[in-house]
């Protein structure tokens, strides 16, 4: 039955197009290569989370392999400092180029959140790259 | 000349595929993990199938001449039910193992695509719902038509608007060009069929010569062209879609094999039994009455098989009206190959056409065996269903060089071929219609 047979093909060559765009023994998220010296207050992070899912940022994002794997932001804080963290998550014109066209629009709406939410944002971010620092009460 | 079936097969395989490679094209999409990127290829494959679905059921004589519509319509009814299938793995895995990706179902805070993606996904469970059920769901059959139509359409068209939503894969213009341009494709289809066609045939209209009561609640029903057009050529076998009081736009034609000979230009007929929301009616259609003719269609017939040594007949009940054209066309020609008629009804005041029958069979040389599963005590003839025995009392033993036409009920049919194949007939000269699919 052509039909059937189409349909177990159709799994199958999925099948292989998930092999190969993920070969075994590569993990979606490795872990942070640069670690990051970073004062950040527990509180201020916890807050960052909560902004984290209540924006469900989880639709384009995933950390540790939870949500979207399109866009995994496990060591986004290795690569960017705290200004280019905030400039991408609100689509600021300095990473318009950066960003396609759709991604710009949807990020532009979260310019509407509060300044504090948007830093809470940001010091999230970068505790996903430091898992280890041991995290200090202070100025951020 | 008609291209094979390998190469068809060929052509829609590569359809298949074809989306998943565009995919390959460029960049390739950044890796989220084997369930993220199996169930992604999974959706993309879906809505392909889908998209083919609008070319399969298009009526294009060429690529489906090679199968035969009922075949066809088979083929469309298993693939559309696998994809559907498959649309519904996509969306269980992405569940199961991403959900925060996935999002709230509530329309209220879900993105247009994701809530466009649900909606698609309802909309293809309607679709395969109501039409494997359409009879115990008590939907009426034109009604059906509409419905299949326009849920078709909307599915295809939402999946599309959540697919270029969320599609992590179609980044580049250039591959949401050639997404577009597929969905183009397959939208075209159907204005191609629902509006283009129609339109060329409003202006060929046919007008109603005859309607006749048969045996066995039967009708013959002749037309003809109302116009300089003529009747198209046809092969003994062949059917057309008849649209009796309403438009050709409205989506009203019904399939049924053209009994008469093609041997006889000028006019048509159709051999039509009492069996359902339309045919029932038959008999109220007058002469005069404007009709739509739409074909022909079809290769079933004996003219794909000249060089026979000669044929065996099966058919059940209405299932006698492509042969009828057959039997009628070798009249015609004044055939003497050795032929036999193997004709199943309830009883012997039933049978269709069985003067006609008879007359044609003595000039032709055809031996006709009725075989009856509802006679009554005084009937001396084949009693039950045309099986192998039946078969084996009045077949020759060497059956080499022969071809065979089936027609009738699904049932009759499979019986004919287990029956033929006991008696050591090869099932690649056995050529089947199966009437009643919706």
């Amino acid at each position: 039955m052509i039909a059937m047979f189409t349909g177990a093909a159709v799994v199958v060559l999925s099948a292989v197009f998930g092999l190969l765009q993920n070969p075994p023994g590569t993990a979606p998220a490795p872990a942070a290569l640069v670690p990051v010296e970073m004062v950040l207050d527990p509180r201020v992070v916890a807050r960052g989370r909560q902004v984290f899912e209540a924006q469900n940022c989880m639709r384009c994002h995933s950390v540790a392999g939870e949500g979207n794997p399109r866009s995994p932001l496990d060591h986004a804080a290795a690569e960017l400092d705290g200004a280019q963290l905030l400039a991408f998550t609100v689509g600021a014109e300095s990473v318009a180029n950066e960003l396609a066209a759709r991604t710009l629009a949807a990020k532009r709406a979260y310019q509407q959140l509060p300044a504090e939410d948007l830093d809470a944002l940001v010091a999230y971010l970068q505790s996903l790259a430091a898992p280890r620092a041991a995290p200090r009460v202070g100025p951020p | 000349m008609l291209r094979s079936r390998k190469f068809w097969l060929a052509l829609y395989l590569g359809a298949i595929v074809l989306p998943l490679l565009v995919l390959l094209v460029e960049e390739r999409p950044r890796p989220g993990g084997f369930w993220w990127d199996f169930s992604l290829a999974l959706g993309y494959s879906a809505l392909a199938m889908m998209g083919i679905q609008f070319a399969l059921t298009a009526r294009f004589k060429v690529p489906t001449a090679p199968f035969g519509i009922d075949l066809i319509y088979y083929f469309h009814r298993y693939l559309a039910t696998i994809a559907t299938l498959l649309v519904v793995a996509h969306a269980l895995i992405l569940l199961w193992r991403h959900p925060a990706a996935v999002g709230s179902v509530d329309p209220r805070s879900a993105p247009a695509h994701m809530s466009l993606g649900w909606l698609a996904l309802l909309a293809f469970l309607a679709l395969v719902a109501s039409s494997l059920w359409r009879k115990q769901l008590g939907i009426e059959y034109d009604r059906w038509r509409r419905l299949h139509v326009a849920l078709a359409v909307l599915g295809l068209v939402f999946a599309v608007v959540h697919v270029l939503g969320a599609g992590s894969y179609l980044e580049s213009p250039l591959k949401r060009g050639l997404w577009l341009s597929l969905v183009v494709f397959w939208l075209g289809l159907t204005v191609y069929v629902r509006v283009l066609r129609p339109a060329w045939l409003a202006r060929r209209p046919w007008v109603v010569t005859g309607i006749r009561k048969e045996r066995g609640r039967s009708w013959t029903l002749t037309v003809k062209p109302d116009g300089p057009h003529r009747v198209f050529d046809y092969h003994p076998g062949a059917f057309a879609w008849l649209t009796l009081r309403a438009s050709p736009w409205a989506m009203r034609e019904h399939p049924f094999s053209i009994a008469s000979s093609p041997m006889r230009p000028g006019s048509l007929e159709f051999t039509i039994k009492e069996l359902g929301d339309f045919t029932n009616r038959i008999g109220e259609i007058k002469p005069g009455e404007r009709a739509w003719v739409d074909g022909p269609y079809g290769s079933f017939g004996i003219d794909r098989f000249p060089n026979a040594r000669g044929y065996i007949f099966v058919a059940g009940g209405v299932g006698i009206a492509p042969l009828m054209s057959m039997l009628r066309a070798l009249d015609d020609r004044g055939d003497h190959r050795p032929k036999w008629l193997f004709y199943g009804n309830s009883d012997y005041e039933r049978i269709v056409l069985r003067e006609e029958i008879d007359a044609i069979a003595a000039r032709i040389g055809m031996k006709v065996v009725h075989v009856l599963c509802e006679a009554g005590p005084d009937w001396r003839g084949e009693r039950g269903y045309v099986d192998a025995e039946v078969m084996r009392r009045h077949l020759p033993a060497d059956l080499d060089g022969l071809d065979c036409f089936v027609c009738g009920p699904e049932p009759m049919i499979r019986l004919a071929e287990r029956s033929l194949g006991q008696l050591g007939m090869p099932l690649a000269r056995v050529h089947s219609e199966i009437f009643d699919i919706a």
